[in-house]
């Protein structure tokens, strides 16, 4: 009788168990009435401090919090009024830009902004003591002077400190703040620019200044979300760590009329959702857990597409980016004592035509990539269209070798040359960051190929500082990498002129001479693109024939929106698309059951 | 050629090991003794020994050896024939005969390989453990009720401890059989490049004869030139020349013609094993595969060969199990036995050498270490060591006092430090530093994993140390040393092989989930626990899924079933 | 038993300051530099954006303020020849060639000149600009420096020139770098020559080229005027308290007074963890958003685990071989040895596919579409959250429960074998209460001692579950942290596992004495 009992209370306990785990068992279908939107995040911001912290998935989200005075239009390129009435007057010399605020622009508190505004902003971005090292360099050499207008609280004027590419749209990367929320006793106004640049700032400080950036620097605002106030359409209402950060649209924003593509905000709220794994993503997707995506790899969407219910519920598309993968060459070796492989410009033309670039593009990216031919896009309007992709041909490859003076003299199939009296094996090391699937693949693709012309590459996955910090020293032979371009200019100087070689910038390889780097300088001068154009065409032309990368592909950003919304865009530029302006279509704003095709 | 006698000399230390382990644990002259006897380290001895044990033993070990040379489906049904034979034949061994046994093994082989040959997916894997667990279910059965019905035999005859427990060991089928399954998957370890390769074994091209696939382990990068009709030099590159595309005079190919991780480009992106896969013929148009160049256990997102990658994957498995075992095995013997040997108070020598001795340490590692001196750094120690010996001679008062040396202490510190933090964790972070190698990963789980052979062999020591036979060997005037290692640490064992069972599955668990995580092994070696995180990248993909889990699981039961019997044959021991 | 307790507590101290240091050791001698990822924030592809890149003074604030310029601890072992200030020296390739040369030939003044030199040469290019040299050059010879009025001619030559200029100015301003890095004399010499050469015919070097001269007679005096045997006397450096270890453990802060901002330290006993070197958040915070679902996701999976285990052990020990032990035995071993990523991916597979079935959510804890934490009761909160546990659970669960019974069933088959049970059934109590009362106490402690290691088993066996399920919890983080070099981080965490477990460890103890009055603490 007993150990029936016992068996009973097992078995019961078993039972019971078993019911907890199947009682919530059955999750609710995804609800398609709410006018929410989820976007997929692969990372959680750094933080969403207005300056301190630099990461991708921050400005993505400060499209919908915060505003800048001028900001890059996604669809042309081209950069245009957003606070301000119109873009700058600027001056005869090009060092005066005015602007004119833009009337009936509220903070949350009711209060419109002012000049003082943006004067606040522009000082903590410059300032020495601010945490943002990182981007300070790209303010603090433009921005002169902020020079208020004495009768018109709505205008001010921004002295640049030189001629420079950036100086007219150097506001559309600041987001302005309020000075009365963040500095009410005005402790910044205290210090001018002057101050800021003086080279013993940090020393003369004013304990009240350091006081308050302790204060402002401080990680709470950069995480509490009643601490992230901004201009944008919407607040941040939750942030759950690894989860998700969650945006509700403010009450009687100054914007609510305008419906323009950056100031629409239709969804009540957008929800940010983190999901670091690509498998988990494309489940939340296939159970349209997440209604907007624009990190999946390709073949995960590839896959998607194959299946009906996916097609039926998402609108998908791969657009084309900006950014582009290359295989860095190093051309100055010997000042590291490393064997100068790449130094022949022959050798580089050689790897080109011994990378098969197309079949990486068809295999890897399933088709879905374009060349790149130099460092810029071809969708930029600057692109120099008479550059031709340098064709996958090996025997010509196999010719501009033996041109260079290296052949296989030993038999072993590595080719070989005498350097300095030395016989040197053409074994090249050539590092990837050792995290991405897709340079690894890469990496074995290209290395087969220049096997078969008797080179030997030897792939070196790296951890990503280690990487980067090999390219600073020059310490490489061949290094793959990706520069996450923008349709809008960026300053060559620090990926191509030599400068930036010597003081260990971004040109890892070295590229450039006397006259690559005046081209450089003539861009920087320009102020307005229309000038730009021909010198940037110039240049690209140069880098083409030189040859310091291997130019692989720029990559496709696989983009998804769930079709339950209309006026669904997608564009080259990042973040690829406006979530504020998706309508969620009438037909569902009812129904709450999961969507039938006839639906749509 | 460096590589391969490495390769070649870490496949010996893992069979080596393996049969060690038993050979150790089983020798029948156990107690005696001291050392291993010789033939414990004759690779496959104690295999053999085991597989002649049972009645059809031997045929059941070769119809093994037999089986995996053959596609997978085929060797599949043929192992679990092979299972569900022995288990037939322990049945008959302690009952009466049972008739038409043959003729079961027979129809359950038909099943099995019927079964694997038109399943695919969850419903293969399922009927697969089905199938697996049949056998299995009525081993442990029979095998009870055999060690029940013999156990009076063994306390009728005078007991022998080891004797007893061999038998034990014998009787506990699931465990005779996993030793069959080791032995099978360290055969496969071994033959891996000639089961799975994408060079032939043999080839014939324009009158020339190859044994590429040989080459291709010690020699990849043999070129040769041959001279085709027109007298045209074409040269020869073994291991980049695409084989398939030679018209070769005449040819055999490996088993499975496909090497691990190489991209097979018209089988790209997860052709399934059941569906559709092309095959670029010599005359270049694209065929339907033909059954001989199949991907039996379809491929991955480049293209590569699931089964080939398996069976290179199960050295990959066995290596770091054993190996990495090994190392933890010999941390954990040393320090367990002179912590439980010695104690706290056990290990005395005087203050001025005990000092002197740590000072020599010291500088030998500050010369040798910092300096790269490490002549000078040795010569440094050995001088302190001598002029600690000299001066412990003296009288010198408080220097020459007596002092314990807490070895204990030191020990048991170390296994609580180490206990208290993941393993994992431990592991993954150094891997994250140091950079990806084979030797390393092995070195770093076994440096993490020796607590709990120490901790036995410390508790066993401490148990023997007061025992008379010791006291005999100490009156006797032996070394110290000797006394541990000989005549203490030899009667202390039994726990610890447990306990090295246990630890390979669990290195193996670890390995595998370290490559999960994409942390551990280099890129182009290809793991289980590799494929199968491939495999969640695209769930669609079922046999990257099953097939690698399939194959750790079957690995960890054998390790863990051997374990398990382990235990049970020495329970007494651990009992008293 | 108190007295006991104490003891142990103490004896906490030096494990946990052992792990911590052991955790300090392996950060320090990770490769790459925190600034530098700091400064950089990769995407997936390893991708780097063009902008983001600060000076190298930005780095030296960025340095200063992670506590990076300090030493690393309260002392280091060197030699006689080895100032204490090396640490001063932030580029990592500079610092090994320094220590290289010092202690090759032992003089630190000579080798310390030399590198100051080396220093002054790279400033001797500021100001150098080829352009105007080239101009100044061209007025002189063609009459106009102005490229647009010279002659075709002139023009190109003006090209030439300035091209060979900027070559020069460049290599030789390079070249200093890469002597900072070297200690190879070959190299050096060599560099030497090549530099002279290129300065011989350069008139408009000569700052550099009298900086090289420099340069050059301090590296003969590091040659001439060795102290060798200086390198060969072991010194120990102190440092004092100033030092990364001591700002890590106590804080830069007096220690009654609180936090004075966020770029000072209050330090680990303050529980101050610092700074994430990913990402500048404070690990205490990290932890606090994470801690707490990690310990969630334990909980209910030990518990579980126990409440299965514990019947499941009981009775087929109760009915040794019948049946059910047999059943039960097989499917918890084959249970036992499914490795939890494959279990993990197939839950998923299976149980929140499309194509199977969508029985549960695929990842996360919680659907913030549907979520609000305002307007839900907490009944309401459960039931929403509940879906999104049970695989993770479950894929946390069966191996342990599988363990766990066998424990149990091997305990229980031990006591049914003591005398007491034997007398309690004779004493005609009922089956019952045998089992249940007698039985079972005792054959709960070996469960018990396996609680002690239930804290690094629940936060190292979640990290794949949690890398599966994407679940937010201390396991992804701890996986990023390491993935990203986030020492810090790593460091918190050891020394926080280690502290969990010691307590694990006393916990299971003392339950220990409670449940067997046979031991005492005495």
């Amino acid at each position: 009788m007993s150990r029936n009992l016992i068996l009973l209370r097992a078995s019961g306990l078993a039972g019971v168990l078993t019911l907890l785990l199947s009682l919530p068992g059955c999750v609710p279908p995804p609800d398609l009435s709410r006018n929410v939107v989820t976007f997929h995040l692969s990372a959680q911001p750094d933080g969403l401090h207005p300056f301190n912290n630099n990461s991708g998935d921050r400005t993505i989200i400060f499209n919908y919090t915060q505003k800048s005075l001028v900001r890059i239009d996604l669809a042309t390129l081209e950069t245009f009024a957003m606070l301000a009435e119109s873009m700058p007057e600027i001056s005869e010399d090009q060092l005066y830009y005015k602007y004119r605020i833009r009337k009936g622009i509220t903070w949350d508190n009711g209060e419109p902004l002012t000049a003082k505004d943006v004067l606040f902003t522009s000082k903590l971005q410059v300032c020495p003591l601010t945490d943002n090292a990182a981007v300070r360099p790209n303010y603090d050499t433009v921005i002169d002077d902020v020079i208020l207008d004495p009768n018109d609280p709505y205008v001010f004027t921004m002295k640049a400190k030189k001629v420079y590419a950036t100086n007219a749209e150097i506001y559309s990367e600041i987001y302005i703040q309020q000075q009365s929320y963040w500095d009410p006793d005005g402790v910044l106004d205290r210090y001018t620019f002057k101050d800021f640049y003086a080279p013993d700032f940090k020393a003369k400080a004013g304990q009240d200044l350091v006081d308050w950036m302790q204060e402002f620097n401080n990680s709470d605002n950069s995480y509490l979300p009643e601490r992230l106030v901004g201009l944008g359409p919407y607040k941040i209402t939750a942030w759950e760590a690894d989860n998700y950060i969650e945006l509700t649209r403010k009450k009687n924003w100054w914007g609510d009329s305008d419906t323009s593509r950056y100031n629409a905000n239709y969804p009540e709220k957008i929800v940010f959702k983190i999901i670091k794994d690509a498998a988990a993503t494309k489940m939340a997707l296939k159970n349209q857990k997440v209604d907007v995506s624009v990190n999946l790899g390709n073949s995960s969407l590839l896959k998607l597409r194959a299946l009906d219910y996916f097609q039926d519920a998402f609108d998908s598309e791969f657009v084309p980016e900006y950014a582009y993968a290359y295989l860095g060459l190093n051309m100055r070796p010997e000042e590291v004592g490393r064997v100068p492989f790449f130094a022949d410009r022959n050798v580089r033309l050689a790897m080109s035509y011994a990378t098969p670039v197309d079949e990486i593009i068809e295999v890897l990216l399933y088709g879905n990539g374009q060349r790149q031919t130099s460092q810029t896009s071809p969708l930029v309007p600057s692109y120099n269209s008479d550059l031709r992709p340098i064709p996958f041909n090996l025997d010509t490859a196999a010719m501009l070798l033996t041109n260079a003076g290296w052949m296989d003299t030993d038999g072993d199939n590595i080719r070989d040359k005498v350097i300095n009296g030395r016989k040197v094996q053409f074994k090249f090391d050539m590092n990837y960051f050792g995290n991405s699937t897709l340079s690894k693949e890469t990496a074995l693709m290209m290395k087969e190929e220049y096997y078969k012309v008797g080179l030997e590459a030897n792939t070196v996955p790296l951890d990503f500082t280690i990487l980067y910090k090999k390219a600073y020293e020059h310490d490489f032979d061949a290094m793959f990498g990706v520069w996450g371009g923008s349709g809008s200019y960026s300053d060559p100087v620090q990926l191509w002129h030599t400068s930036s070689w010597v003081n260990k910038g971004s040109n890892f390889v070295g590229f450039g001479d006397a006259t690559s780097d005046a081209l450089i300088d003539q861009c920087n001068s320009k102020v307005l693109p229309e000038d730009r154009m021909p010198v940037e065409r110039a240049l690209q032309k140069k880098i083409y024939d030189d040859q310091p990368y291997v130019f692989l592909y720029s990559r496709v950003r696989p983009t998804v929106i769930h079709k339950r919304f209309a006026n669904r865009n997608m564009y080259s530029e990042k973040p690829g698309l406006f979530t504020n302006n998706l309508k969620l279509r009438p037909e569902f704003a009812k129904s709450s059951s999961p969507l039938t095709p006839e639906q749509l | 050629m460096v590589h391969f006698l490495l390769h070649l000399l870490l496949q010996i230390a893992g069979i080596a090991a393996v049969s060690a382990l038993f050979g150790v644990a089983l020798q029948p002259n156990f107690q005696k003794c001291a050392i291993p006897s010789w033939k414990a380290f004759v690779p496959f001895y104690n295999l053999w020994t085991w597989s002649s044990l049972t009645k059809n033993g031997p045929f059941v070990f070769l119809l093994l050896l037999w089986s995996f040379p053959l596609p997978q489906w085929w060797l599949i049904m043929f192992s679990f024939g092979a299972l569900l034979l022995l288990t037939l034949d322990t049945y008959c061994l302690y009952h009466q005969q049972l008739p038409g046994k043959w003729l079961m093994a027979l129809l359950f082989t038909a099943v099995a390989g019927a079964v694997n040959y038109y399943l695919d997916g969850s419903l293969l894997l399922a009927a697969n453990i089905l199938l697996f667990l049949i056998p299995v279910a009525l081993l442990i059965y029979w095998g009870r009720s055999a060690m029940v019905f013999d156990r009076d035999a063994y306390l009728a005859t005078e007991f022998s401890f080891q004797q007893y427990a061999l038998k034990q060991f014998k009787r506990n089928i699931p465990a005779m059989v996993s030793v069959y399954v080791l032995a099978a998957l360290v055969l496969i370890a071994v033959f891996a490049p000639y089961l799975a390769n994408d060079q032939p074994l043999y080839a014939k091209y324009r009158g020339k004869t190859y044994f590429p696939a040989w080459t291709s382990v010690f020699a990849p990068t043999t070129v040769d030139t041959v001279y085709n009709a027109a007298g045209k030099p074409e040269r020869l590159q073994f291991d980049i020349t695409n084989w398939k595309a030679l018209k070769l005079d005449e040819v055999v190919w490996a088993p499975i013609p496909y090497s691990p991780g190489k991209s097979d480009r018209y089988n790209r992106d997860y052709a399934s094993p059941g569906g559709p896969q092309k095959f670029k013929t010599v005359e270049g148009e694209i065929i339907e595969a033909p059954s001989r160049f199949r991907h039996h256990l379809g491929t991955d997102l480049t293209g590569a060969d699931v089964l080939s990658g398996l069976i290179h994957g199960t050295r990959i498995s066995l290596t770091i199990g054993l190996i990495s075992m090994g190392i933890a095995t010999l941390i954990g013997i040393v320090l367990g036995s002179l912590a439980g040997y010695y104690g706290d108070t056990g290990l005395r020598t005087n203050r001025i050498r005990y000092w002197l001795i740590l000072a020599g340490i010291g500088l030998f590692f500050f010369y040798g270490g910092k300096l790269g001196f490490w002549w000078l750094g040795l010569l440094f120690f050995l001088f302190s060591l001598f002029l600690g010996w000299l001066l412990s001679r003296q009288k010198l008062g408080w220097l020459t006092d007596e002092v314990h040396v807490p070895v204990d202490t030191f020990v048991s510190r170390g296994i609580e430090i180490l206990n208290s933090l993941p393993r994992l964790l431990i592991i993954i972070t150094i891997t994250a530093i140091v950079d990806r190698s084979m030797t390393l990963l092995m070195v770093i789980i076994g440096a993490t994993s020796w607590t709990g052979i120490a901790r036995f062999t410390r508790a066993e020591l401490l148990r023997t140390r007061g025992l008379e036979f010791i006291d005999a060997a100490r009156s006797l005037g032996y070394k110290e040393s000797r006394v541990i290692f000989r005549h203490a640490l030899p009667n202390s064992l039994a726990p610890v092989f447990v306990a090295i069972a246990f630890g390979i599955a669990s290195a193996i668990l670890v390995e595998s989930g370290l490559s999960f995580l994409g942390i551990g092994v280099p890129d182009d070696v290809v793991t289980w626990g590799q494929m199968l995180s491939k495999g969640r990248q695209e769930f669609e993909a079922r046999w990257l899924v099953y097939w690698p889990g399939f194959a750790i699981f079957v690995t960890v039961t054998a390790y863990n079933l051997i374990g398990e019997a382990l235990r049970d044959a020495l329970d007494p021991k651990l009992k008293q | 038993m108190f007295k006991y307790i104490l003891k142990r507590i103490v004896a906490f101290v030096p494990t946990l300051l052992i792990i911590s240091l052991m955790a300090f050791i392996i950060s320090i001698s990770a490769p790459g530099d925190p600034v530098e990822r700091l400064l950089r924030a990769a995407d997936s592809e390893g991708g780097t954006s063009e902008q983001s890149n600060a000076a190298a003074q930005q780095r030296q604030e960025l340095r200063r303020e992670l506590g990076l310029d300090r030493p690393v601890f309260y002392f280091t072992f060197g030699t006689l020849a080895q100032p204490d200030t090396l640490f001063k020296i932030a580029d990592q390739t500079e610092r090994k060639a320094l220590v290289k040369l010092v202690n090759r030939t032992g003089n630190w003044e000579a080798v310390s000149r030399y590198f100051v030199s080396l220093k002054a040469a790279r400033k001797a290019h500021f100001g150098i600009n080829a352009d105007e040299l080239v101009k100044a050059r061209m007025v002189a010879e063609a009459g106009t420096g102005d490229s647009a009025a010279m002659s075709a001619a002139d023009s190109a030559r003006y090209a030439t020139l300035k091209n060979e200029y900027q070559e020069k100015i460049n290599l030789s301003n390079i070249s200093y770098g890469t002597l900072m890095g070297t200690d190879d004399e070959r190299v050096i010499l060599t560099k030497f020559d090549t530099l002279q050469l290129l300065y011989a015919d350069a008139g408009y070097l000569a700052k550099p080229a009298l900086a090289l001269a420099d340069v050059k007679s301090a590296y003969a005096e590091v040659q001439n005027k060795p102290t060798r045997w200086k390198s060969f006397v072991p010194t120990l450096q102190w440092h004092g308290y100033f030092n990364q270890y001591h700002l890590w453990l106590f804080g830069d802060v007096p220690f009654l007074r609180e936090n004075p901002g966020n770029r000072t330290r209050l330090g680990m006993v303050r529980g101050d963890f610092g700074k994430s070197f990913h990402d500048g958040q404070p690990i205490r915070e990290k932890i606090g958003q994470r801690v707490m679902w990690s310990l969630l996701l334990a909980g209910l999976g030990i518990f579980f685990a126990y409440i299965i285990s514990v019947p499941i052990g009981i009775y087929s020990a109760y009915k040794r071989n019948g049946w059910f032990d047999r059943a039960s035995s097989i499917v918890l071993f084959v249970l036992y040895s499914l490795p939890v990523f494959f279990v993990g991916t197939w839950l998923l597979y299976m149980f929140a596919n499309p194509d199977n079935l969508v029985w549960f959510p695929e990842s996360g804890i919680m659907d913030p579409a549907r979520y609000n934490a305002d307007t839900m009761s907490f009944f309401e909160k459960v039931k929403h959250r509940a879906p999104f546990f049970v695989l993770p659970v479950l894929a946390y669960t069966y191996g342990s429960f599988a363990f766990l019974s066998r424990i149990m069933r091997v305990g229980m088959i031990e006591v049914f074998g003591q005398d007491y049970i034997r007398t309690a059934r004779a004493k005609g109590l009922p089956e019952k209460q045998v089992v249940l009362k007698h039985a079972l106490r005792n054959s709960l402690i070996p469960i018990i001692t396996v609680f002690a290691d239930i804290f690094p088993v629940a936060i190292g066996g979640s990290i794949i579950i949690e890398m599966i399920f994407s679940y937010p919890g201390m396991g992804v983080m701890i996986y990023e942290a390491v993935i990203n070099q986030d020492y810090p981080v790593i460091v918190t965490i050891f020394t926080i596992l280690g502290f969990f477990t010691m307590i694990g460890y006393l916990v299971s103890d003392v339950l220990y004495g409670i449940v067997d009055p046979r031991i005492s603490y005495k």
